[in-house]
């Protein structure tokens, strides 16, 4: 018995241990926001879901063949007044719910800038096989599978992929959004308090998928200037060449920093003209001939 | 010229104890279902009453036959899923190699929407449709056994792949640029495609088959409105499968030119747009959903119906709202 509890104690444990590094822990605005959406939605649907789980187990029950007392109405087939009632509670919930997911919708448009008297950092994100490249254009420096980023500042992300699609989220922070070859998308995300908070990718990218995470490092706008200086000029170049070696396929990479990067590199990326050998000049002649 | 393509004998796993043990249950349970019909002698019965029947009463029960027996091995491939993830807890790598389990993860899918829940619904439509409609067999039963062997085809596919070659790596929808032949270029979106392209045709002939079938055959004095709900729900979903099963069919078409004769739909390079592929899939993949959900709806309703000793409540607003899913 007592080993029974035991095990049902370690599954109960192990699985709502999940939720202190979910969409249920917000440490951001925008998350904060979304779980709010998460809640109400969830009310309003429990309002009809709860109500007619029960009506159909006391209609079954009171209804059964043994009970005399339940009345048998075998032609009872229409009541304008009971259907106006059965279709208008689901209308009205179709239209609160539709309400409260059109107003979210644009409240929490990714590309919407966080209101906020901080000056935004930009971060330019590029999903890899299989790691994340972060790369800050106006510190020059730029990192692998670790997000540095400063707190109460809204962090305005660009984001990219030298390939297949990965889809960018940090649970904790809100709002994930997929990276795709030749586009660039944006996000705005922001973290209220100092922490370390998982990210991964939640579109399936092929065999090094499952060690596609990073760990977002929110720290105090005096530590990211630190961590900033620290980095700058220590550490290889992100330049075209680092770049191509970068993009070939790995697993698992343990993160590490560029002290320096060149510029529009992120731009030539969603191009798709960061290298330089045959292929891409035939296919950039080819989309040139395309175009006129 | 190479007959087999790319197939040769190392797409064979022979070094993989898992996948060589799956193959050699199935194969040996195949041969011991192959003796017991033929130590029984039932090959002719078969033959004449059952594979080469038109009657849509056998032709539904084939279909449900095949929905369980696809249940089986979508179940098996959940089992091995959460297996692994049980054990790869950690810094365990699990028992499963990153290129097995992601083809499982993608055949499990594709199997239980494809060859699971599709075949289901569609045996389950064969069976009570005409009977509820009060007439014989189905506008073009031939055309009908027609579908069934497609789709039985599509299965079998699917199931070849376990044992020559490999399936999918990519996801039961295998979006661009990872299902090009960039970043897949073995047999596994090969076999993808051509499973379902097989089975989405015989698809889109059942529902031409029963669009026709519930519009034209209806008994003498079966007016639309005295039609069971559940041949409603039928009309629905076969009016959803007709207008959405041709976009499927055309989108994996263009994933087939892409891979085979080098054109650019999807892919990174030669302005293909990915972003499209995933569109087009979810034009079908959204009307897909309601192609499954519609029928259960029906069945709820005839059922509790029955089983209440009255007609349906609300009959007339119930067909509004199944066409209104329909047309939406």
């Amino acid at each position: 018995m007592r080993s029974t509890f035991l095990v049902i104690f370690l599954i109960s444990a192990t699985t709502l241990g999940g939720c202190s590094e979910g969409v249920l822990n917000p440490q951001g605005p925008i998350a904060s926001a979304e779980r709010q959406i998460l809640f109400n939605s969830l009310g309003i649907m429990l309002a009809i879901v709860i109500p007619t789980i029960l009506a159909t187990l006391g209609a079954a029950y009171w209804f059964r063949s043994s009970n005399t007392r339940a009345l048998y109405m075998p032609d009872f087939t229409y009541s304008g007044r009971l259907e106006l009632i059965v279709w208008s509670i689901p209308a009205m919930t179709v239209l609160l719910v539709g309400g409260v997911a059109w107003v979210g919708a644009h409240d929490l448009d990714p590309r919407r800038a966080i209101a906020s008297t901080v000056k935004p950092v930009t971060v330019q994100v590029v999903s890899l096989d299989w790691k994340w490249l972060f790369i800050y254009p106006d510190q020059g420096v730029a990192s692998v599978n670790r997000l540095t980023v400063p707190v109460g500042t809204p962090i305005a992300f660009e984001l990219t992929s030298s390939g297949v699609m990965n889809s960018f989220f940090v649970p904790q922070l809100g709002s994930q959004i997929y990276t795709m070859a030749g586009m660039a998308t944006h996000l705005q995300l922001q973290a209220d308090r100092p922490g370390a908070y998982p990210g991964l990718s939640a579109q399936f990218s092929g065999d090094g998928f499952a060690d596609m995470r990073f760990t977002v490092d929110a720290v105090q706008a005096e530590e990211f200037r630190q961590w900033v200086t620290a980095i700058r000029d220590n550490g290889p170049t992100l330049n075209v060449e680092n770049y191509a070696s970068l993009a070939k396929p790995s697993e698992a990479v343990t993160p590490f920093t560029y002290g320096a990067i060149v510029p529009d590199l992120f731009d030539q990326i969603v191009m798709s003209r960061p290298t330089s050998d045959k292929t891409s000049q035939s296919i950039c002649s080819q989309s040139k001939r395309a175009e006129e | 010229m190479n007959l087999f393509g790319k197939l040769n004998w190392s797409a064979i796993p022979f070094n993989q104890p898992i996948v060589m043990g799956a193959s050699a249950f199935m194969i040996l349970g195949i041969l011991f279902v192959l003796a017991l019909i033929t130590i029984k002698g039932s090959w002719p019965y078969l033959w004449r009453e059952w594979l080469t029947s038109v009657d849509h009463k056998r032709i539904g029960v084939m279909y449900c036959v095949l929905a369980l027996i696809m249940l089986l091995r979508g179940f098996a491939d959940a089992i091995m899923m959460r297996a692994q993830q049980a054990v790869a807890a950690g810094g365990a790598n699990g028992y499963l190699p990153p290129e097995h389990f992601d083809q499982i993860f993608s055949a499990h899918g594709t199997i239980m929407i494809f060859f699971m829940a599709m075949p289901f619904m569609i045996g389950l439509m064969n069976f009570a449709v005409p009977l509820q409609l009060g007439i014989r067999d189905v506008a073009f039963p031939t055309l009908n056994s027609v579908s069934l062997w497609l789709t039985a085809s599509g299965i079998l596919l699917v199931n070849i792949s376990l044992v020559v070659g490999e399936f999918a790596k990519t996801g039961w929808v295998a979006y661009p640029p990872l299902s090009e032949l960039q970043f897949s270029p073995g047999v596994g979106v090969d076999y993808y495609l051509w499973a379902l392209q097989i089975a989405g045709i015989g698809t889109l002939m059942t529902g031409i088959n029963f669009v026709a079938t519930i519009l034209k055959m209806r008994a003498p004095g079966m007016g639309y409105m005295r039609m069971p709900v559940y041949c409603w729900t039928a009309l629905a979903t076969n009016l959803l499968i007709v207008a959405a099963f041709p976009v499927l069919t055309a989108t994996f078409a263009m994933l087939l030119l892409d891979r085979y004769l080098g054109f650019h739909f999807f892919t990174m390079d030669g302005q293909g747009n990915q972003m499209m592929y995933v569109n087009l899939f979810w034009v079908w993949g959204h009307p897909e959903v309601y192609i499954l959900v519609l029928p259960a709806f029906g069945v709820f309703s005839e059922v509790i119906a029955t089983f209440s000793g009255k007609p349906l409540f609300g009959y007339r607003s119930m067909v509004a709202a199944t066409m209104a899913i329909c047309v939406l």
